[in-house]
This record gives structure tokens, C-alpha cells and sequence, in this order.
């Protein structure tokens, strides 16, 4: 697995190519280069006109693709992490998509085209997901798999009329399957591991508050329904969930935390949520650099490459949505991840 | 000339076209004075709007850069997904209001958008950016409806006015002239016949 991590390593664009890219001219500009990387099998069938939306669906492609080489040669031991961290990230958000389709009753061709191009990991298929009648019926599908907390939430969801609570549910579903892979993870790499996922977690936990804050201000929902529903960390304790929710301002409660989350979540206090994942990603990206620099042929540089992989999907999407509509590559070269101070 | 053709030289036209004139003519004076009223409305309604327009569309720029990154930290695809989940939507009923007798449309918000927090953070602020400007933007709507409308009444007014003035009234006056001259003729006409009969009659009485 890091032999095939270590050889793959070259396709990967640097990042003057991906400055390069970021002051082209139009999306064509930009695809005329990526035909000469590994983007292009991926982007050459896109029609002339396409959208941003298609281009962000083939680099991702690759990225499954890539994934995909990866995990499959994954040990035992380590496989259970990656699948919980990568496409089971991915296919909650392919599942968070369907059930919004179903909440707002959208049509099957639809929720089709929002989906990212992920065969399906943990499920047998989105087919039934796709054309059930609705929510409770697409949520019900999911019995039998590792997704079953969310049937649970049904009544909470048809008492509150909130679909926020099956989003909710699913976030922890992935959370809860990456802390329990960890446990199987070796010694050597659990202790790394746990720091990473609690990093990552603490800095979409406290976004998620505060956007629960935005959008609940006078209205109260009972605790009990948020509570289990939210995977504090040691970084993010429940003590930090509650004083953002009873109102405490932002800015103090990010003064509070323990670093590296206050260098990280600065740019929230602003109201720039973007540059947040930007620093998050980073971070984390540095991070898994920094443990695969002591252990060049463990799990670290895995995780390592991956990351590297998924932040130049996400670079490459954010260059295509900027040339989409036509903004000076300043407006967004802050946010792309590869180019940090550029 | 074609006005006058097939128009009776009577005294009697002559009579109800000098009451049609007057007629037309006070409709003109009232349609001026709506012109002017128009006229006036529409320049209020143009300053309020430029005034309008300028703050929304600086308010609706902060609301484009909020966008921007909402698309930059999620991506098209999950903006979108996000996007059409907010299932409470608008709902405003179209009302008819009149000003001088131009329709223009009321609008009454029944429902306002509710933003649960199905949205991310990033989408979150772009919704509460834009529901601040909901009320604003409902009423810039109205009002460049309602000026709309009044600009193209007073265009319609104004042409009117125009025609009423240059040509339908013009051609009555002609139509006037004409049937005044043809009676004068035929007054004279009918005086030089009387004194030349008066004077065969008094030839011929013995």
C-alpha cells in the first residue's frame, strides 16, 4: 500500500502548476492544461460547455479512482481507518444529498445529478434510497447497515419536522465508525490518528454550532435531541457545544481553545468560514506530512498522500468554480490549500 | 384634406362638432393634468429607486462575496444540494394597487423563507445576509413595478395629449372651418339668389 502511495506520487500537480492553472484565462484554458496531467482521461469527455458542477465531478473521479487503488491493498489493520476517513465520508455526503432530494421531493434525475461519482461503500446500492417514496421510507432502506442510527432519529425528525436531525445523525455515524477503526488501528499510529480525527472534528463540530446557533436564535429545541447527536472531543468538549449555544460569543469561546484550533478557526470569528477548512485542511495535511517524515513507509504517508489527493480535488474545484464565474484568481487564490502565502 | 372629406356642411354638424371640440378639448386639459401628475410621480419614484438600488446592490455585493465563499468551502455541488433543501419557501399573494388609474402589483408576504440548519455555516450566512434584505428586496420589486407601469402609462398618456393636440383637434378645427365656409358661402350664395329674385319679382310686377 505505501510502495503504491510512494508510486503514484509523481502524478500528483504541484504547486506552480496549480498557480499556473488559477490565472488562466477561462475553464478552457484551465482543461487544455489538465489534458497533459492525470485529469485528463476525466475532463477530455466533459462537454465545451460545462459547468463547474462537471468538473468538480470528474476530478473526483480520479479521486476515487484513486482511493479505490489504494484501500483495496490496504492491511487489515489499517484498511477499517481509511474506509471510515475517505469513502465513508463521502458516501454520507452522497446519502445527505439523496435525503435532501427526498425531503424536498425532487426528482430521481435530480438527486441523481448532485450525486459525487462514488460506487456505493456501505450500501448495496442508492437505487432504493433514490426511489423511495420518501425520507422515512428512503431512511428505512437503510436497515441492516452500518447507517441504522438513523432510523432512531425518525421520531425526533417527525416531532420536530427537522431533516437537520438525519444530517446530524449521519456526521455521527461517520465520526463514531472512524473512533471505533482507531481502535483497531496499531499503537504505533492510534495515538496520531486519534489527534487527527479530533482536530477534524472539533473544527466541524464548532462550525456546526455555530451554524445551529444562526439558525436557532429564539428558538429552542430540547437539548436531548442535539446532545447525542454532536461527537465532542477533547479539544471540543461538550462544555464548548454548550456555551455556544447558550450565546457566548465566538471570538471568546475561539480564545479558549487549545491550539492549533484558535490559529484555525481566527478567520470564523470574521465570518470567513471558508478559510477555515482551507487552515483545517492544511493543518491536517501538515500534520499527516509531519508524522510521515519519521515513518516514511507506515500508515502516515498513506493518510499523507490521500490528503494531498483530496486537497488538490479541492483546489482544482475551487479554480474551476473561479474561472466559472469569471473572478481574478486573487479572489480565490487564498482559499486554495496546495498554495499556501501565495 | 381626407378629414373633411364626406363631412356634411349642415349647421347641425356644425353645431355638435363645436361641442365635440370642446369636448375633446377638456379631455386633453385632463389628460394633461394626469400627464403632469405621472410626470411627477415617476420622477419621486426614479429618485427613490436610484436611491434604493445603490444600497441593495452594495448590500447584495457583500451577499455575492458571502456566496463566493460558501461555493469555495463546499463546492457546486453540495451548494446546490444544500440550497434545495430549504423546503419553506416564499410565499407572497399579488395584490392590484392603483395610482391615477395605473394598475400595479401589491406584494403581501404570506410565508417568509424559514433557514433551518439543514445549512452548512457557510450557506447559513448567505441566508440570514439575504433575509435581512427580504423585505428591501420585495419592495424594490414593487416599486420598479409600480414605475414600470407609470412610465409606460405616461408614455401612453403622453401620446395621446400629443395626438389630441396635433392632430385629432387640428382636424376638427379644419372640419369647422370648412363647414363655416361652406355655410357662408351658401349664405351668400343664398343672398345673391333672394336679390336676384327679389329683382326679376320687382321687374316683373307691374
Amino acid at each position: 500500500m505505501v510502495v503504491r502511495c510512494h508510486a503514484l506520487v509523481p502524478e500528483l500537480l504541484d504547486r506552480e502548476f496549480l498557480l499556473s492553472i488559477a490565472a488562466s484565462k477561462d475553464e478552457k484554458a484551465m482543461r487544455a492544461s489538465l489534458t497533459q496531467t492525470p485529469y485528463g482521461p476525466y475532463v477530455e469527455p466533459l462537454p465545451q460547455d460545462a459547468r463547474a458542477m462537471d468538473y468538480e465531478r470528474a476530478f473526483y473521479e480520479l479521486f476515487f479512482h484513486r482511493l479505490e487503488r489504494i484501500i483495496r491493498v490496504a492491511s487489515d489493520e489499517m484498511a477499517p481507518f481509511l474506509k471510515a476517513y475517505f469513502p465513508l465520508r463521502y458516501e454520507v455526503m452522497n446519502l445527505k444529498r439523496v435525503l435532501r432530494g427526498k425531503y424536498t421531493d425532487a426528482s430521481e434525475e435530480e438527486i441523481r445529478s448532485l450525486l459525487l461519482p462514488l460506487p456505493p461503500q456501505f450500501i448495496e446500492s442508492y437505487d432504493p434510497l433514490i426511489e423511495a417514496k420518501g425520507v422515512e421510507e428512503a431512511v428505512m432502506a437503510l436497515e441492516g447497515t452500518i447507517y441504522k442510527p438513523l432510523i432512531d432519529q425518525l421520531e425526533a425528525f417527525r416531532e420536530l419536522e427537522a431533516f437537520w436531525i438525519l444530517e446530524l445523525a449521519l456526521s455521527k455515524v461517520c465520526f463514531d465508525a472512524a473512533c471505533d477503526a482507531i481502535e483497531e488501528a496499531p499503537k504505533r499510529v492510534s495515538g496520531f490518528l486519534r489527534g487527527f480525527i479530533s482536530l477534524d472534528r472539533s473544527v466541524e463540530n464548532i462550525l456546526l454550532l455555530e451554524s445551529i446557533r444562526m439558525a436557532l436564535h429564539g428558538r429552542q429545541i430540547p437539548a436531548e435531541y442535539v446532545e447525542g447527536l454532536i461527537g465532542y472531543t477533547p479539544l471540543c468538549p461538550r462544555r464548548i457545544g454548550d456555551e455556544l449555544l447558550r450565546g457566548r460569543s465566538l471570538g471568546e469561546i475561539v480564545d479558549s481553545l487549545k491550539p492549533p484550533l484558535p490559529g484555525i478557526l481566527l478567520p470564523a470569528v470574521e465570518g470567513d468560514y471558508a478559510l477555515v477548512r482551507t487552515n483545517l485542511k492544511r493543518h491536517l495535511l501538515e500534520m499527516a506530512e509531519d508524522e510521515s517524515r519519521k515513518r516514511r513507509f507506515d500508515v502516515s504517508y498513506v493518510l499523507w498522500f490521500l490528503l494531498r489527493c483530496e486537497a488538490e480535488v479541492l483546489d482544482l474545484t475551487r479554480i474551476a468554480w473561479g474561472l466559472d464565474q469569471g473572478l481574478r484568481p486573487e479572489r480565490f487564490r487564498r482559499y486554495l490549500i496546495l498554495t499556501p502565502g501565495s | 384634406m381626407s378629414s373633411i372629406s364626406g363631412v356634411r356642411p349642415t349647421r347641425a354638424f356644425l353645431i355638435e362638432m363645436k361641442r365635440r371640440i370642446r369636448f375633446v378639448e377638456r379631455g386633453c386639459e385632463f389628460l394633461k393634468l394626469k400627464r403632469d401628475h405621472l410626470a411627477k410621480e415617476l420622477t419621486e419614484s426614479l429618485n427613490a429607486l436610484r436611491g434604493q438600488r445603490r444600497i441593495l446592490n452594495e448590500k447584495l455585493a457583500e451577499v455575492y462575496e458571502a456566496l463566493r465563499e460558501a461555493y469555495i468551502s463546499l463546492g457546486p455541488l453540495e451548494v446546490v444540494s444544500q440550497a434545495k433543501s430549504v423546503r419553506k419557501e416564499t410565499d407572497v399573494d399579488v395584490l392590484p394597487m392603483s395610482v391615477m388609474g395605473v394598475l400595479y402589483p401589491y406584494l403581501r408576504v404570506k410565508r417568509r423563507p424559514v433557514i433551518d440548519v439543514e445549512l452548512d455555516v457557510s450557506l447559513a450566512k448567505v441566508a440570514r445576509l439575504l433575509l435581512e434584505l427580504f423585505d428591501q428586496l420585495i419592495n424594490l420589486a414593487m416599486f420598479e413595478a409600480r414605475t414600470e407601469r407609470i412610465a409606460d402609462e405616461l408614455g401612453k398618456t403622453n401620446r395621446k395629449v400629443n395626438a389630441l393636440e396635433n392632430i385629432v383637434i387640428p382636424s376638427y378645427r379644419r372640419i369647422v372651418k370648412y363647414i363655416e365656409d361652406k355655410l357662408e358661402e351658401e349664405a351668400l350664395d343664398d343672398l345673391v339668389r333672394t336679390k336676384l329674385i327679389g329683382g326679376v319679382l320687382t321687374r316683373r310686377r307691374p
